[in-house]
């Protein structure tokens, strides 16, 4: 990484603002301290996120399975301390707890007036995530 | 955006836009000063400069102290140029350039063994066509799905015109009157897996429907991992008293 004026720039160095130019609230490691499943959401509001990470919580005893049962719970997950956060899922399958980490997606609704197009060199398509910025996580 | 080709329930197709688009994230990194910072590749080493360094012999104690003493890893004409365009290349064991590589992806069973080797430099993309990805006529119940799929890519599909409208509107329709998801696919049967690029990963395909007056979403839920425990680690969460339904 380099400065406007071409300077070596550490990633230690940078500091996180919002888009208003002020300083971001950033959370904290998930692992630092104990998450509260506070919010449930609904099948709808899971389903417009992209899914980029998942883990088996082997350790969750049965009382907690239990207590999320059908329901999805959410909090905002950060792996390293000082992050924006993203959306980690928690679920039951088949008996077992996971935690799905995700990032969100713009759906529209559409109306007739809002057609799309084709682009028309779409043979070189390369499968990649370049949209995604995961140099939060 | 993309094209895609696909049919619906009555097997009338037509050729659509698709599209991905995520949530812009809220915080950026800046430099201390507020200014951007700006991503540059560098070029390090070139591949002729590190074979130098390892044909001069001795130990790796010798080579490092040759590196230490006279820089002999540093060419001032080459090393700390920007780069701009690049391309991966693969090389042989004598670091020259392959042209002619087989790629295989390997399935792997949930213990970590391998299933099989799929060689897919010889399978296409297969979203654009001259075969529409079908309707299977198997649908999920949604809460089933996200219990037993990763789901990792999701796209919108779009309407490019006002017939194509009418046939996504009632795709979504179906889906949203029934609230479930359809699954799709490759194939004259549909039973193929979608491929988004050549020899890119094989997905299974989800469609979700959703509509509010004359407005519609269709979402195309893309998953390649199964939400599965290996056989070893059920027996063992068992075998504690876990109830695994």
């Amino acid at each position: 990484m380099l400065s406007e004026k071409g300077n070596w720039v550490n990633r230690d160095e940078l500091v996180a603002v919002a888009e208003d130019e002020t300083p971001a609230d950033l959370v904290g490691s998930s692992f630092d301290s104990v998450m509260d499943l506070r919010r449930k959401v609904d099948i709808k509001e899971f389903m417009d996120h992209s899914i980029t990470l998942f883990y088996h919580l082997g350790d969750a005893d049965q009382s907690l399975i239990k207590a999320v049962g059908n329901s999805i719970y959410v909090f905002e997950y950060c792996y390293f301390d000082g992050c924006e956060g993203f959306p980690a899922f928690v679920m039951v399958s088949e008996g077992s707890l996971f935690m799905l980490i995700g990032v969100k997606n713009l759906f529209e609704m559409l109306s007739l007036e809002q057609p799309g197009w084709i682009d028309e060199d779409t043979d070189d398509y390369e499968e990649n995530d370049e949209e995604l910025d995961f140099s939060m996580l | 955006m993309r094209p895609i080709h696909i049919a619906d329930a009555k097997k009338r197709d037509a050729e659509v836009a698709f599209h991905v688009h995520y949530e812009k994230r809220n915080v950026k990194m800046v430099l201390p000063d507020g200014t951007e910072k700006i991503n540059v590749k560098i070029l390090k080493s070139t591949v002729d400069i590190e074979r130098s360094l390892f044909t001069v012999g001795g130990t790796m104690a010798d080579i490092a102290q040759k590196i230490i003493d006279g820089d002999p890893e540093i060419d001032m004409e080459l090393i700390g140029k920007k780069l701009n365009h690049t391309h991966k290349l693969y090389v042989d064991k004598n670091d020259n350039i392959a042209y002619r590589v087989n790629m295989f992806q390997r399935v792997m069973n949930p213990d970590g063994t391998e299933r099989e080797r799929r060689d897919i430099n010889k399978v296409p993309s297969n979203v654009n066509a001259e075969i529409p990805l079908r309707w299977t006529g198997k649908r999920f119940d949604k809460s089933e799905a996200v219990r037993k799929y990763i789901f990792s890519k999701k796209y919108q599909l779009r309407h490019v015109n006002g017939v194509t409208y009418d046939f996504l509107y009632n795709m979504a329709k179906d889906l949203h009157e029934t609230d479930s998801l359809m699954l799709i696919g490759g194939g004259k049967k549909g039973s193929d897996p979608i491929m988004l690029s050549r020899g890119g990963a094989a997905y299974r395909g989800f469609l979700e429907g959703r509509v509010d007056g004359d407005r519609y979403c269709l979402i195309l839920h893309l998953t390649n991992i199964e939400m599965k425990l290996p056989d070893d680690l059920i027996l063992s969460i068992r075998s504690r008293g876990c109830n695994m339904g």
